[in-house]
């Protein structure tokens, strides 16, 4: 166990920039404990003096850790006397740390020296306390993170898991604007408005599709240690700092400054900061009632206010119709069939999903979008929104007008390039994002990860995408790569929608519309759908020829009745998306376990004659 | 009989059962088992344990990961005829760990270790089920969590 941690403590204090201790230990002990003994009086002053917050809080964790066995010591009080006289700079913790530590382990020579720094010690701690006892405690942020994540979403847990896996005992700091610990995002437009649980706003917690419950956080909070206790932590860890913002990024000299003038170094750096909503311009120019009427989806709060507004308001009118604004719109719908809340959907494309789903699986969608209790308007332009007799209206260019109490837009994300400016890193003008290469590095130790990455895949080529498993994918290979692997974006990411109970999908690589595309869908044959019999589906016209063909064989069997008009009729099926003849996406409609199939036949990549013979591989008639 | 319809660059093909019951005549392009972007299962070509797999959870890298390491290490490189017989040690310096964090590692009947071996290696470690959830985050309405947990 010692062999493993030793060897760790070295590279932290290699990392400083003071001096590194030479001779034999006597003389490293005695330097230290001089640097120490000065180090620890000039910074104590210069605490006082000028941050009394973090000087209070720095007591309270040396009288903690004085219990601490602590081999690292000697190699960290190396800088105490360098550093001591920047003020600006926060060192590592353990700099006041009193000598007390190392006297236990170390052999008798050192014991006569460590006394007198024993006894020095004492005399600045106990002057402190009184002075300090009257100021505020605040956290004392490690000054340096060997592994640093901004954002605190799905992509930058999963690469802090990855470094934790690879690195052993390794010290991710994630660093979040947002309050939370970092947790996943699709419940909150999919099954927490499923919950039937009345209090489901403040557990957040959801039922997964194997009865099992949890909660959207990734981990509860005793899975992370405190960013106080992180360089102090023997085996490393995981630690979020939460409501703060990385504002500035030196590039040059390694190192984040935070929005409270905070400075952290790093080793390794991930910028995982996703996206912030687009909203419409016509929106924004409406002014103060029509904004605060509007709500952009994205977080939990937005979640539970969207939650309140849909148990008080009568109207509520999503503009977009992507996965989050369908799948919100079908939420809501199901809610509407329990209360008299009207839920609008309004778009530009023809149909649901127009920009993924080819146009007839798009329009059998916005049926079914509907039959959850939606009323779609579909080819809608919004020109203008106001607030007018305590409604909203939105005027369309057609002429037609809308009056609603709350708008949801959901109409995109802006992957989030703050730091591109400072950082000096290139932002992708086809796709946003940060442009990185194929193994997600922007520039030596910076990786990007997850919606504000526009990466290379080697066999689908540049993209950005903004999927909840990307995210984990790419997390995880950033991670991968932040601790020395060198791999590229292969494992291809996939995602997944439901839009009520007779539309569910998974799809994996480039789904684009505008793709020629091939559907191969099981023929709905009289025994096998048994509850569709009684429904008549409202695309009769298309269906015709195969209604014909299905009566021929039906007459040979046992059932009399005429094959009906399946609901169904898009029921089941595999469609591929084509570019240049190859495969480069797929979606597995309402046809689930798949999708390694589905992942085989694009990294191929080859060009296939005929794709029915590719379909067969996915056994769409079974279950 | 299936039927085929275009609509546009669109091409929709009905098939029925049986239209899909000669096997295929599609091929795929061999596997390279020692492909080394390719996601890796529980144990590398190299013989080491890939404590990154999306089967272990988060064993490895949550606040006892290290205590889990050197207890499935101990027990992967174990020549006894019981099988890690000479790693109790490990464990129970694992199971202490694992009893601090209860939220993380709730007490379930069979002990995480039982269940981490390589034979089950598309399996949970009963112990860490919550934290092995993450990996099934990824697809929580879809079963065999997809995506990145297979491999």
């Amino acid at each position: 166990l010692n062999n493993a941690r030793t060897p760790l403590c070295v590279p932290v204090a290699h990392m400083s920039t003071g001096p590194v201790g030479g001779g034999g230990d006597n003389l490293k002990y005695a330097l230290l404990v001089g640097a120490a003994f000065v180090g620890g009086i000039t910074y104590a002053v210069i605490t006082i003096r000028g941050d009394q917050e973090r000087h209070m809080e720095r007591m309270a964790e040396i009288s903690s850790r004085k219990q601490k066995s602590a081999t690292k010591q000697p190699a960290t009080q190396l800088h105490a006397e360098p550093h001591a006289a920047e003020s600006t700079k926060m060192e590592a913790p353990p700099e006041p740390k009193p000598v007390v530590p190392p006297s236990p382990e170390d052999s008798s020579p050192p014991a006569e020296v460590t006394a007198p720094g024993a006894e020095t010690a004492s005399p600045s701690e106990s002057a402190e306390p009184p002075a300090a006892d009257s100021k505020p405690a605040s956290p004392t942020l490690p000054s340096h993170a060997p592994y640093l994540l901004i954002g605190g979403g799905t992509a930058s847990f999963a690469a802090a898991r990855s470094i934790r896996a690879r690195d052993p005992g390794a010290k991710v700091l994630i660093v979040t604007d947002e309050a939370d610990l970092p947790y996943m995002r699709p419940p909150l437009s999919k099954e927490l408005w499923f919950s039937d649980d009345p209090s489901v706003t403040e557990t957040l917690r959801f039922k997964q599709w194997n009865g099992k419950e949890r909660s959207i956080y990734f981990q509860p909070p005793s899975f992370y240690i405190d960013p106080e206790d992180l360089n102090s932590a023997e085996n490393g860890g995981v630690a979020v700092l939460t409501s703060r913002k990385v504002v500035h990024m030196d590039v040059r000299g390694n190192k984040v400054k935070l929005d409270d003038d905070t400075e952290i170094s790093y080793d390794k750096c991930l910028i995982a900061t996703g996206g912030v909503p687009r909203n419409l311009q016509v929106i924004e120019r409406a002014g103060e009632e029509v904004m605060k009427r509007t709500t952009l989806f994205r977080k939990i709060e937005d979640f539970k206010s969207l939650d309140k507004v849909s148990r008080n308001m009568k109207s509520i009118t999503i503009i977009g119709g992507g996965f989050l604004g369908s799948e919100l719109a079908c939420a809501l719908g199901r809610r509407s069939s329990e209360s008299e809340l009207e839920v609008i959907q309004m778009f530009p494309e023809k149909g649901n999903m127009g920009k993924v789903l080819p146009e007839y699986l798009s329009n059998w969608t916005t049926e079914n979008v509907k039959k959850e209790g939606v009323k779609v308007i579909t080819e809608a332009l919004v020109k203008t929104v106001s607030y007018k007799d305590d409604k909203l209206e939105i005027k369309l260019k057609d002429g037609r007008l809308v009056k609603t109490d709350h708008i949801v837009a959901a109409v995109g994300l802006e992957p989030n390039v703050d730091l591109a400016k400072s950082a000096g890193l290139e932002v992708d003008s086809d796709f946003g994002g940060y442009r990185v290469n194929a193994e997600l590095q922007a520039r030596s130790n910076i990786w990007v990860a997850g919606d504000a990455a526009c990466f290379y895949d080697i066999r689908l080529g540049r993209r950005r995408v903004e999927h909840h498993d990307h995210a984990v994918v790419s997390g995880r290979l950033a991670g991968e790569n932040m601790t020395g692997a060198s791999k590229p974006y292969w494992h291809q990411s996939m995602f997944w929608s439901d839009l009520g109970p007779d539309v569910g999908y998974e799809a994996i690589g480039i789904v684009d519309s505008s793709l020629p595309t091939v559907g191969v869908f099981a023929k709905a044959t009289a025994k096998d759908t048994p509850k569709a019999a009684t429904e008549e589906s409202g695309t009769g016209i298309r269906s015709e020829s195969e209604t014909e063909d299905t009566a021929s064989i039906a007459v040979a069997s046992t059932t009399p009745a005429p094959p009906v008009e399946h609901k169904d009729k898009y029921g089941k099926g595999v469609i591929f998306y084509l570019r240049d003849k190859v495969v480069v996406g797929i979606i597995l409609w309402n046809v689930f376990n798949r999708m390694p199939i589905a992942r085989k036949i694009i990294k191929d990549g080859e060009e296939h004659a005929d794709l029915n013979e590719v379909a067969k591989l996915f056994n769409i008639h079974e279950d | 009989m299936s039927s085929i319809r275009q609509e546009g660059k669109d091409k929709i093909i009905f098939v029925t059962k049986e239209d899909h019951e000669t096997p295929s005549s599609a091929e795929f392009v061999e596997e390279d088992p020692n492909d080394p972007y390719e996601e890796q299962g529980l144990i590398l070509p190299s013989g080491e344990i890939n404590w990154n797999c999306p089967c272990l959870g988060g064993m490895a890298s949550g606040p006892c990961g290290t205590e889990f390491k050197e207890a499935f290490s101990c027990f992967h490189y174990s020549k006894e005829e019981v099988k890690g017989s000479d790693c109790l040690e490990q464990f129970r310096t694992m199971q202490e760990c694992l009893q601090r964090y209860p939220e993380l590692y709730p007490k379930e009947d069979d002990a995480p270790s039982s269940q981490t071996s390589e034979e089950s290696a598309s399996e949970e470690p009963s112990g860490a089920n919550t934290e092995a959830g993450f990996e099934k985050d990824s697809d929580p309405t879809r079963p065999n969590s997809e995506s990145s947990a297979e491999s």
